[in-house]
């Protein structure tokens, strides 16, 4: 029994010196960098799925440390620590009170699947907003106290419809779709008819029972050949996307793509090899044209701190300007309280380092929603190519025809 | 049409399904292992291969190091369980692959990340068309590749002396080692020709069914479900129920009308078809 | 009962109510003493406490693979928050309504388990795996696609008592929780216990020697699959009011896979390792929280440690309970050679048996065909009540074969079998025992996870009292009845299987081999006791052996079996002087 506990005891102390050598590099969650502001910090809270959006955080703290490097708040640090949700609803919420434990006066740069639908009453029963990076499900979109960098499937949506019938000339869509829960089900539909209103098309086919970690995409795409389909739309994340284009070559289809933003990687560039153009309307302006000036500014500071240069990045980079910006209007104690007044009270839309990086201008305000930031960067892959190609101008939400939605009250 | 079109989809997607089942079956007949790992070594090792594109690597070199990647880690696992778990009961090797499958999963999207791999399928495209049905030259390949592990098992174990040997281990395990066969180097080039078989299959399928590590789990399902059909002792059941199972996916996809049902009838024919070809009382001769 | 018997057993009671009362102190300390957020994840810890005790249950007692815990998780989650949001039992009883919706939730997912453990039952262990990983997969999609009711109109899944979901109420949802374990926790003790433990204990070592007690090994399956189902639903309840909303991500088949490693790692069939369990499962991601490190590790440690306690072939909980054990460990009870009839019953000379003269078995013509192998053929025999029948034979006669049939092993057999005028055709082996007709056998079926006295309990389908069970253990010399098996030495564990099917006072017991493993003096004294069994018990025995010098001291009559076929049947000496029987002995050493 000695030597078996003993061996334990080994294999436990090892994990843990290896994942202490491994954890160095990472989110950077044991608190702000060092810094030449003093002063008893700011505490500061993101969560994120570090599985799927590591390096939302990692633009936060970047900026935070060039902050805290430059004086801070008053001489005031920010300290800044990342709580990992598991993209589980259950660890999302222990994050959550994790995070309002330590004291923090705001939630800034998460990035996760869920946890504004598993958190957003937290925050509003706790008076704390939450400034996210990277928000997916309805909740960050249709709640008082949480207001996202980024334009949201929802949104997404309805510009990749809109671009593929209006910009690219597809008329008859045929659509994809996974759904979640109920909510997001009548999110997806309401889009569509507001599309279909906006433009005078007919969605032409609509397959909404994929599965999440579907095994096959064969039945899906081999179904929607006998619709009239000049498009394909399709609302999956790129892992899913991926198996369906490759899924579509092998049934010899060389339709276009119309996806969400989760598509816009170069890895995703790199997987597909399809006959036919994938196109996608991107939340930020596009970080892999290096030529597009918007984003130098966010890209030297990326690498300055060698975080990857994603779309994850750009809306954790946003979110800390954001909360900055608002911060720099408090004139008393820094408090959750202040905080989310001050928050509230914003009437003027940023302008600072990176607003070019949105399309319309972003501002907190005062509303029982916010879908701050409501346009999008069109982007294409060509047939045949591996790279994601620039197209542009923004789509607005004026333009588009999109209507925001409201979530139902709790 | 479309529904014909479906089915036809569905069976080219169980061709990779009928694929696991016969390897599921040779691990579990020769190797007492129902392997929840084996999915698991044929990814990993085809994203591992992908790796070395960059390098310069030609395609089919790429899949060389996906086989020699997948026997590798493979046999690192049967090792593990034949070297420690020798005598031990089927359900406690099986255990173990459980393990490796949970392993192979963080491993790989901790070294991998999350986002699409690039991998290039080495068969893409369709075969045949009529109209909306489509045979696709992947399910072709994957069918003949399950049909020929099955044939080349086959002959191998009852027409070659290694075959005896196999037959010997899987049987009666010590008194084969007290005639002086090899059991544990056996058992591990069992462990390392399938993991190399499911490497091929994945390189074969390419992102059309295997995108991202998540597949580890998504596939071993169908996979085992299709051995189930075998009772985990017949590949000639398994390739059936593989390609079968696929089919009635496809089928039920092309009928909206049952969404929620269509998640439970593969399970339910499973089921059905197991009590019935059980349906006499049968008492393990072992228990 | 004497005094001493009735304080053991109040011991046995009263000790596990003590520990629960003391748990339940210590959980109000932590409910209103530690910081808020520890409360939390204390919470999530008796959360998977739960789980991993169910999974327990089915996996580290009954020996099945479980591969949908946390799908029973989702239906009790699912049917709390469908009753608690959608109908008036939500409100109904006032803070009460949460216990009920509980019990209902935990029923339905013991009906999901029950029809899951159904159709399984004919599949062999790892088959059963993959089906309840089939079923997850499956039930995954199911409530993607249906979601969770508190996602339908955005509505939160409320606390028993109308907790509030703020840090105070967190406090008192963990006393709460902290209550329903602990009674979760005695529940199962005492099943683990009773003869419903006994025999799934029996099921996981072996499915025949279950059957032969008369316990059917399909209602010891069922019942462990359902039991285990129940408290998974439970589990999932309590999770969905600590954190008041759930989606299918929380109970995806991964996670199940996980979780069933962890109850491998801490051997969650022991009570206080499933807390260990428990602790595990949220202080690794805790760990690698502080250190800043993906989540993923912790699979890759559970992972590891999986592995590792497999192929060491126990978990870290059975050591320490082996290490306590040994240094506790009571004397075994004397052999029994070392405690002489003399002493027990006086006199030496014990008349063999001859019995009443009724005919308690008929066998007719049976025979046994496997393919083109005839193992019986026209086997025809009579058992007088109150004898002792030897059946002897060179090996390969068909001795065993011919128990099998007669049992219920080998329903295909030809031929009839009437047990004191009632015809076994038909008859399942676990009816057969129920009848009166049990066996004993040549390889060890005696499971080492139970205690003496739990396996004879279970035997005896608990008819016997413990007065009587522990004066047949004496009888035969055996350990007492605390003793675990594990530590019993196989020739003893025969006996105690020996003991034990006489205690169950059985019409015909049937001995295959049993004092193989016993020295020569240990085969003299078991002679001994086995002609006083008829009297004394009122058990008829048909005893099949190579010793013929036993044979010989204990039988009044003998069949011999050679080639399948009766070769000669009669009074002891007739059969013995046979010039056939001697010709099929020639050269046998063991002749006369």
């Amino acid at each position: 029994m000695n030597k078996k506990l003993r061996s334990v005891a080994g294999i436990a102390a090892a994990s843990a010196l290896l994942l202490s050598g491994c954890a160095s590099t990472d989110s950077g969650s044991n608190g702000g960098g060092a810094s030449a502001a003093t002063g008893e910090p700011i505490v500061v809270a993101g969560l994120s799925g570090l599985t799927f959006f590591p390096e939302a955080p990692q633009a936060v703290q970047a900026v935070f440390d060039d902050y805290n490097a430059d004086g801070g708040f008053n001489g005031r640090p920010l300290e800044y620590t990342v709580y990992d949700d598991k993209t589980d609803p259950a660890a999302s919420a222990t994050a959550a009170k994790d995070a309002l434990d330590s004291g923090a006066v705001a939630l800034v740069g998460s990035s996760s699947l869920l946890d504004c639908a598993v958190n957003h009453t937290t925050w509003e029963d706790n008076n704390i907003v939450s400034l996210q990076g990277t928000g997916v499900d309805s909740f960050c979109f249709g709640t008082p106290n949480i207001a996202s960098a980024n334009t949201g499937p929802y949104f997404d949506m309805a510009a990749t419809l809109y671009d593929g019938s209006e910009n690219l000339g597809y008329k008859d869509i045929c659509a994809l779709l996974v759904i979640d829960d109920e909510v997001g089900k009548a999110n997806y539909y309401d889009v569509i008819a507001n599309w279909e209103d906006a433009t005078g098309n007919k969605i032409s086919y609509v397959d909404d029972t994929l599965v999440r970690g579907q095994a096959s995409y064969a039945a899906n795409i081999s179904n929607l050949k006998s619709a009239k389909c000049d498009a394909i739309v399709a609302n999956e994340v790129g892992v899913a996307d991926a198996a369906m284009i490759a899924e579509a070559s092998n049934q010899g289809l060389s339709l276009p793509f119309l996806l969400l933003t989760s598509a816009y990687s170069d890895e995703f560039a790199a997987s597909v090899n399809y006959a036919g153009p994938i196109s996608l309307p991107a939340e930020f302006a596009p970080y892999t044209d290096a030529n597009d000036t918007s984003t130098t500014e966010w890209r030297a500071v990326m690498d300055a701190h060698n975080v990857p240069a994603t779309s994850f990045a750009q809306g954790g980079f946003l979110a800390a300007q954001y909360f900055i910006t608002i911060l720099e209007t408090i004139d008393g104690d820094v408090t959750r309280d202040s905080f989310t007044e001050a928050a509230r009270a914003t009437t003027e839309p940023y302008t600072g380092v990176g607003s070019e990086m949105t399309g319309t201008p972003w501002v907190f305000g005062d509303g029982d929603a916010h879908q701050a930031n409501s346009s999008a960067w069109p982007l294409i892959i060509e047939p045949n190519t591996q790279t994601w190609v620039s197209v542009g101008p923004w789509l607005t939400g004026d333009q588009i025809g999109f209507k925001p939605f409201a979530v139902p009250a709790s | 049409m479309a529904i014909i079109g479906a089915l036809a989809a569905g069976l080219g997607a169980g061709g990779l399904y009928a694929v696991i089942g016969v390897c599921l079956v040779l691990m579990a007949t020769l190797t007492r292992v129902i392997n929840f790992s084996q999915v698991a070594v044929g990814v990993y090792a085809a994203f591992l291969a992908i790796r070395f594109v960059p390098l310069g690597v030609p395609p089919w070199g790429i899949v060389l190091i996906a086989l020699i990647v997948g026997a590798a880690v493979s046999a690192l696992l049967g090792w593990i369980i034949a070297t420690w778990l020798p005598e031990a009961t089927g359900t406690a090797r099986s255990a173990v692959t459980v393990a490796g499958l949970l392993f192979f999963l963080s491993v790989s999207y901790l070294q991998f990340g999350t986002r699409p791999q690039a991998l290039v399928p080495l068969v893409s495209g369709p075969l045949v068309s009529f109209g909306v049905v489509t045979i696709t030259k992947l399910s072709l390949a994957l069918i003949l590749l399950a049909v020929a592990l099955a044939v080349v098992s086959k002959l191998v174990l009852t027409k070659t002396p290694l075959g005896v040997q196999l037959r010997a281990i899987s049987d009666r395990q010590t008194a084969a080692e007290l005639i002086g066969i090899n059991v544990k180097v056996l058992q591990i080039g069992v462990w390392a020709f399938t993991g190399a078989v499911m490497a091929l299959a994945i390189s074969f399928a390419g992102n059309s069914q295997a995108a991202n590590a998540g597949v580890m789990v998504n596939l071993i399902i169908p996979g085992a479900a299709a051995a189930l059909i075998g009772a985990f002792k017949r590949m000639d059941l398994a390739i059936i129920g593989g390609i079968l199972l696929g089919g009635i996916q496809g089928l039920l996809t092309a009928i909206p009308s049952i969404n929620l049902l269509r998640d439970w009838i593969p399970i339910i024919i499973i089921v059905i078809f197991l009590l019935w070809s059980q349906r006499k009382e049968v008492w393990d001769v072992a228990r | 009962m004497s005094l001493a018997e009735r304080t053991t057993r109040g011991r046995r009671v009263g000790r596990p109510l003590v520990i629960a009362v003391i748990a339940l102190a210590i959980a109000a300390g932590f409910a209103f003493g530690l910081p808020a957020y520890i409360v939390f994840l204390a919470t999530t810890v008796l959360v998977s406490m739960i789980a991993l005790l169910g999974l327990g249950v089915v996996t580290g007692t009954a020996g099945m693979i479980s591969l949908m815990q946390l799908t029973f998780a989702a239906v009790g989650a699912w049917v709390a928050e469908f009753l608690a949001i959608n109908t008036p039992l939500g409100t109904m009883f006032g803070g009460f309504s949460f216990i009920f919706i509980m019990l209902i939730a935990g029923l339905a997912a013991a009906v999901l388990g029950l029809l899951v453990g159904l159709p399984a039952l004919r599949l062999r262990g790892v088959n059963l795996a993959v089906l309840t990983l089939g079923v997850a997969a499956a039930a995954d999609a199911t409530f993607q696609k249906i979601s969770f009711p508190d996602a339908w109109t955005n509505v939160r899944m409320p606390r028993p008592f109308d907790f509030p979901a703020d840090p105070a109420g967190d406090r008192y949802y963990f006393l709460f929780t902290a209550v329903v374990t602990i009674l979760i926790c005695l529940g199962v003790y005492f099943l683990q216990s009773s003869r419903w433990g006994a025999s799934w204990k029996s099921v996981a070592f072996s499915e025949r020697g279950t059957a032969s007690t008369g316990t059917s090994v399909r209602w010891a399956k069922l019942t462990a699959f359902s039991v285990s189902a129940f408290i998974g639903g439970i589990s999932g309840v309590l999770l969905a009011a600590q954190i008041s909303k759930v989606n299918f991500m929380t109970f995806l088949p991964i996670n199940s896979l996980a979780l069933y490693v962890l109850a491998i790692v801490a051997g969650a069939h022991l009570i206080d390792m499933a807390l260990f369990g428990g602790i595990l499962f949220v202080l690794v991601p805790e760990i690698l929280k502080q250190f800043g490190v993906p989540l993923e590790w912790g699979n890759i440690v559970f992972a590891i440690l999986g592995v590792q306690a497999l192929t060491s072939n126990s978990n870290l909980g059975q050591d320490i309970r082996n290490s306590i054990f040994r240094r506790r460990r009571k004397r075994l009870g004397l052999g029994i050679a070392e405690k002489s009839l003399d002493t027990l019953e006086g006199g030496e000379t014990i008349p063999i048996p001859i019995g009443t003269g009724r005919t308690l078995l008929t066998v007719r013509d049976v025979g046994v065909e496997f393919g083109a192998v005839k193992a019986l053929q026209h086997v025809t025999l009579d058992v007088t009540e109150g004898s002792i029948l030897g059946l002897i034979g060179p090996n390969g006669a068909g001795k065993s074969t011919f128990v099998d049939a007669l049992t219920g092993f080998l329903p295909q057999h030809t031929g009839e079998f009437v047990l004191d005028g009632v015809p076994l055709q038909g008859k399942l082996v676990h009816q057969r025992a129920k009848l009166g007709l049990r066996r004993t056998y040549q390889q060890d079926r005696v499971p080492p996870t139970l205690t003496v006295g739990a396996f004879v309990n279970f035997v005896t389908n608990g008819q016997a009292s413990e007065a009587e069970i522990d004066e047949v253990l004496d009888f035969f010399g055996c350990p007492t009845a605390s003793t675990p098996i594990s530590v019993v030495d196989v020739g003893t564990r025969r006996l105690v299987e020996v003991a034990a099917n006489v205690a169950a006072r059985p019409k015909l017991l049937v001995l295959d081999e049993p004092a193989a493993g016993l020295s020569h003096e240990e085969h003299i004294e078991f002679g001994q006791r086995l002609r006083l069994v008829p009297g004394k018990y009122g058990v008829t025995i048909i005893i099949i052996e190579h010793d013929l010098d036993l044979v010989r001291s204990v039988c009044s009559t003998i069949t011999v079996l050679n080639f399948g076929q009766v070769l000669a049947t009669g009074k002891q000496d007739e059969v013995l002087s046979d010039p056939e029987v001697l010709k099929a002995y020639m050269g046998e050493t063991e002749m006369l």
